[in-house]
């Protein structure tokens, strides 16, 4: 069975129709990059598949479990799914060590000693083992974004999120978030990424998916996409962010 | 006639603890009841939202004096019940103090980022950790400068408490001028009780905001 099943999935804001009829499956082990232009639907569909948004009809299986509104169906999610969104979030009163202990000891109910020995795996993972005990405000976009990710990864998710998360970033800090999201990559994690880096989405993703109008236009293996590109959108796409 | 003297003074020293105990029961019912009201502010169900936000209209629509006469008068007249000044007045700062605790710490708890929120929630926090962890800490700072602005009014309002006979420190120290005709002694004596108590604890509150500052001035990343 796939970790990740779409069938039909259909969520609008209003009036405005963001995904139509999206159908999709993800197996244990993939890469996934979802590009597109902004506006057409890839970070909702990001959202919708650990609940963040409510879908208004189709269905979607994370893990054997279909995602509702529950509060105890999202709390076990949430234990499964991690996401690392573009903006960091990292908590600003808490310490690195501390944003990544509190999902563990609360969340997940581990106990702090454990927590921390967890933490420090994950920031080794991320190169921000002397990071620690510092405030997010003292470190750069890269490294928050970075301190992020490791908090994400802490929960040994089976499935990792990532909604644009170098789109933030300057072009030098980008490159060292990208290094950690290949390290992650060639570890066999299954992820799902929506992401600008037509870079890593060509040379890491097993799967690509290509957003268009709310629709999947083109999905498959990324090299195909990018060498063939079937659609005049995906043409067009491609040939405005390959310059 | 007599003349501002120990006596009178200790007079007005009576009042003045009046006055602090008077500040210090509408503080820490104010402070339990606000919190609630802010909880409730805030709430998922929508007639915990509606409530409470009719709690705080009515409250802060309405002089805090008419607020005394009622919780004086209201018993007697409605419940047949003899109350004291003492309970009146405890029971009007109390409800008083919470309405506007209540949204002043509604308004720093709405003012945290919803990311925060939907971040913590993404790493299967409950709402009760959420708001124990992640937002109330955040919150908290905010809501310092804004809360001991209100303590130091309502120490300041309790002078109201003097029209319906408890004598705090302002009723005590009209009480004395009545019988020395010094207002010019006795009234800056008193401006002066008041001004010790106010003016430390708007110290204090500038000392308590700098030491949560763990930001330390660095705007961060939303």
């Amino acid at each position: 069975m796939s970790l990740v099943a779409l069938r039909k999935v259909c969520k609008s804001f209003g009036k405005h129709k963001i995904l139509k009829d999206i159908n999709l499956t993800i197996e244990k082990g993939e890469v996934l990059s979802i590009i597109g232009r902004s506006g057409s639907g890839k970070s909702t569909l990001l959202r919708c598949i650990n609940g963040l948004e409510k879908i208004d009809s189709g269905e979607i299986i994370v893990n054997g479990q279909v995602v509702t509104q529950s509060r105890n169906v999202l709390r076990k999610l949430h234990r499964e799914v991690g996401i690392v969104f573009q903006s960091y979030n990292l908590f600003p009163h808490l310490t690195i060590e501390e944003n990544i202990t509190l999902g563990l000891t609360h969340g997940k109910g581990i106990s702090l000693v454990t927590a921390k020995i967890i933490a420090h795996s994950s920031l080794q993972l991320v190169h921000m083992s002397d990071k620690a005990n510092d405030y997010p405000a003292r470190l750069s976009g890269g490294q928050q974004q970075r301190a992020a990710i490791a908090r994400a990864i802490a929960m040994e998710p089976v499935l990792l999120l990532f909604d644009e998360i170098t789109s933030a970033l300057d072009p030098e800090l980008k490159s060292e978030v990208v290094h950690v999201l290949e390290d992650l990559a060639v570890q066999n994690r299954t992820m799902i990424l929506v992401t600008h880096e037509m870079a890593f989405a060509r040379r890491s993703g097993t799967q690509l998916v290509f957003m268009h109008d709310g629709r999947i236009w083109e999905k498959g293996h990324p090299e195909d996409l990018f060498q063939s590109p079937k659609t005049e959108e995906l043409k067009l796409f491609l040939s405005s962010v390959m310059i | 006639m007599r003349t501002f003297g120990i006596s009178e003074f200790g007079f007005l020293i009576a009042g003045f603890r009046w006055t602090v105990l008077l500040s210090l029961i509408a503080f820490s019912g104010g402070i339990f009841l606000g919190f609630l009201i802010a909880l409730a502010r805030i709430s998922h169900f929508k007639i915990l939202r509606y409530i409470s936000m009719s709690y705080i209209q009515i409250f802060q629509g309405t002089p805090l004096l008419i607020q005394l006469f009622i919780a004086y008068y209201g018993f007697s007249v409605l419940l047949n019940l003899k109350i004291d000044a003492w309970t009146a007045v405890s029971l009007a700062f109390t409800f008083y103090a919470a309405a506007y605790l209540g949204e002043i710490w509604r308004g720093a708890i709405q003012s945290i980022p919803y990311q925060q929120w939907e971040t913590s929630q993404c790493l299967s926090l409950s709402y009760y950790s959420q708001l124990r962890f992640v937002i109330l800490p955040q919150a908290f700072r905010i809501a310092i400068p804004p809360t001991v602005g209100f303590l130091v009014q309502l120490i300041k309002g309790t002078s109201v408490a003097s029209i319906i006979g408890f004598v705090e420190l302002t009723r005590a120290g009209q009480l004395m001028t009545n019988v020395t005709f010094q207002p010019m002694t006795i009234f800056p004596i008193v401006a002066i009780l008041y001004f010790i108590i106010c003016f430390p604890l708007s110290r204090y509150g500038k000392k308590l905001e700098r030491g949560f500052d763990v930001t330390r001035g660095i705007t961060q990343g939303m």
